[in-house]
């Protein structure tokens, strides 16, 4: 069963007088494990798609399973509990916790689940090494570069071991080097650990990686290519 | 949530401090402004205790709604002064009578009270004596001298050593006596400066004719909270006497009692208004505390916080701001009220040395005392009112879509 399902998704939104139809009909499937690009030039509807399919944000029509479970008719605490148990999500802005440093971003969600101190503690450790920031656990996000920040938001997505990682332009305030260097760490996440990877981005070298490409056009799949 | 809420609050130091500030020093000014009223009120009424009553008193059954001398009165006052003196040792025991009269000089006539004391006795409880401005107090078995307001001998046009004859009825017919003026007192209170006139219990007994008979016994107590146990230990002595009626301070002295716990309760209300004003500082702080971590409150719900753990998050950073706010109030206000308890507050450059309230003359020179209860209260209230003034924010933070939220910059 894929991992995700979507069928006939739209999203309209409304901006003053004027109406945006951000995804006019979308339909996808994601399997485990996958490592999938969702690119299209701006405004095509990828960060609508992929806020819908992390329960951020509710379709007007269709459906979006899951694991099998369908969102639609979900309690904002179901949502919530499916996306602190299931979903793992990186922002293009990083958007870290200002006043907490980068081991406490990185704990934020164990905390959440309820996770034992020691647990927290290993996991949390062996996270921050994995994605190299060993020995910045004390630093706060304002202390961090662009790239460190990025990693410490990756860590924080893989911390509560997530079915699927929603990946908004993860590299898009990044330099080069850092991007490739994040861009291997998610690789090795989703090679070592099966973990499935959406991206929504413009970045050629995250198309690169990119096992599936998926191109949205106008709110609408324009193309689907597997590689 | 707890370090995370505290971490928030230290996140704009100078706007918690503010709003920690604000409302700390409002539960100071709370505390105090009620610590000097209920000081003044404990003043106001051991001075009506000491001066008209007593902590336990026995009167003529009938004295409270009729104070008529000749009607009512306990008769065998001395007898049944040693007795109840017997029941409390430690009590000091008056015998008081009341009267009105005509009290006239060669050149004037004025209506006066009269206040019969045994001299020595009443010295332990009153500070009349102290007031005297001319002359002396009553000595014991002075039966002749009188004691007159500073006023009353003005209108009078009398001084110490001077003859007074004081007119009124007596048991059988009208009855006059002779007094001398021994003294002038000076109280501050225009009802007792202007009218009040002080003769030996004996003297008011010879003049109504009414051998050992008193308008009432009192009882004044070191500790008035023992009052209610004195009062029932006298109540079950007594009982089997016919013609008392015995009551506690509060009954006796009902209409300066009332109006104290009235003013209480008018005082505790602009309190609440201030309270109120000082949550809608905290309600202020954390709207724009939360208005600007709408993104942040975004991210913390996408990554899977539910709506009820924000808004306890919310309330946590109000509960935290309340009891860091209540705890220096509470400080500041024991730190005022210590201060006024020991130095007071001197109103005497504006208001003369005493000041009338209810009848009641008391010093301008205002000492707080601990009110326990009401700074419990206070202190509560301030937390509570803290916690109250998040609801809004948390309930607010609550609603929010994630994605909606992270797009607020």
């Amino acid at each position: 069963m894929p991992i995700v399902q979507v069928q006939d998704l739209t999203r309209t939104y409304t901006q003053g007088a004027l109406k945006v139809e951000a995804l006019r009909g979308v339909s996808l499937d994601i399997e485990a494990g996958e490592f999938t690009a969702l690119m299209g030039p701006s405004g095509s509807g990828k960060t609508t798609l992929l806020n819908q399919i992390g329960a951020l944000d509710l379709p007007d029509s269709g459906s979006i399973q899951i694991e099998g479970r369908e969102l639609a008719g979900m309690s904002k605490g179901e949502l919530a509990r499916l996306r602190l148990e299931r979903l793992g999500f990186v922002f293009q802005a990083y958007n870290l916790v200002p006043v907490l440093s980068a081991y406490e971003n990185a704990e934020f969600v164990l905390l959440l689940q309820g996770v034992a101190p020691n647990e927290r503690r290993s996991r949390v450790m062996s996270l921050l090494e994995s994605v190299g920031l060993k020995g910045m656990e004390d630093r706060r996000p304002a202390e961090l570069s662009g790239g460190q920040q990025q990693r410490v938001a990756v860590a924080r997505a893989m911390a509560a071991n997530p079915a699927l990682v929603l990946a908004d332009e993860p590299t898009a305030n990044l330099d080069s080097k850092t991007s490739e260097e994040l861009l291997d760490t998610m690789q090795a996440l989703n090679r070592d650990h099966g973990i499935t990877f959406l991206f929504a981005t413009h970045d050629p070298r995250v198309m690169e990686r990119a096992r599936r490409v998926v191109t949205l056009v106008d709110g609408k799949i324009d193309k689907d290519e597997r590689r | 949530m707890l370090r995370l809420a505290c971490r928030n609050l230290l996140r704009n130091r100078t706007l918690s401090a503010i709003c920690c500030a604000s409302v700390a020093g409002t539960l100071t000014l709370v505390i105090m402004g009620n610590n000097l009223n209920h000081g003044t009120y404990l003043t106001m009424l051991e001075k009506g205790i000491s001066t008209t009553a007593g902590h336990v008193v026995i009167q003529g059954q009938g004295w409270k709604d009729n104070p008529d001398p000749l009607k009512h009165r306990v008769e065998g006052a001395t007898e049944l002064a040693a007795q109840v003196q017997g029941l409390h040792p430690q009590a000091i025991v008056l015998q008081r009578t009341f009267l009105g009269g005509l009290l006239s000089s060669a050149s004037n006539s004025v209506a006066v009270a009269v206040q019969a004391v045994v001299a020595q006795d009443e010295r332990q409880v009153t500070d009349l004596h102290e007031k005297i401005v001319e002359g002396t107090w009553l000595q014991e078995d002075d039966s002749r001298g009188i004691v007159l307001g500073f006023e009353l001998a003005n209108k009078l046009e009398v001084s110490v050593g001077k003859k007074v004859v004081l007119m009124g009825q007596g048991k059988e017919d009208v009855a006059s006596r002779l007094f001398r003026v021994r003294g002038l007192v000076r109280t501050g209170a225009a009802q007792a400066d202007g009218f009040l006139a002080v003769v030996s219990l004996a003297g008011a007994q010879d003049f109504l004719d009414q051998p050992d008979a008193a308008s009432q016994v009192s009882l004044h107590l070191d500790d008035p909270d023992s009052t209610d146990a004195v009062l029932a230990a006298v109540k079950s002595s007594l009982g089997n006497r016919e013609g008392l009626e015995i009551l506690g301070w509060k009954e006796a002295i009902d209409n300066l009692y009332e109006f104290t716990e009235v003013d209480r309760a008018t005082n505790n209300k602009f309190m609440f208004i201030i309270g109120i004003i000082g949550a809608l500082v905290i309600l202020n702080v954390i709207l724009m505390s939360v208005m600007e971590r709408m993104r942040e409150f975004g991210v913390m719900l996408a990554l899977g916080m539910t709506p009820s753990k924000l808004r306890r998050l919310i309330l946590t950073e109000g509960l935290v701001l309340g009891l860091a706010s209540a705890v220096l109030g509470l400080l500041g206000g024991s730190a005022v009220t210590a201060y006024l308890a020991h130095a007071g507050l001197d109103y005497s450059g504006m208001m003369g040395d005493t000041m009338e309230m209810s009848g009641v003359a008391i010093s301008t020179h205002l000492y707080a005392a601990w009110d326990l209860n009401h700074m419990a209260a206070s202190t509560v209230a301030a937390v509570l009112l803290s916690i109250s003034a998040t609801i809004y924010p948390a309930w607010k933070a609550g609603r929010l879509q994630p994605v909606e939220a992270m797009r607020h910059v």
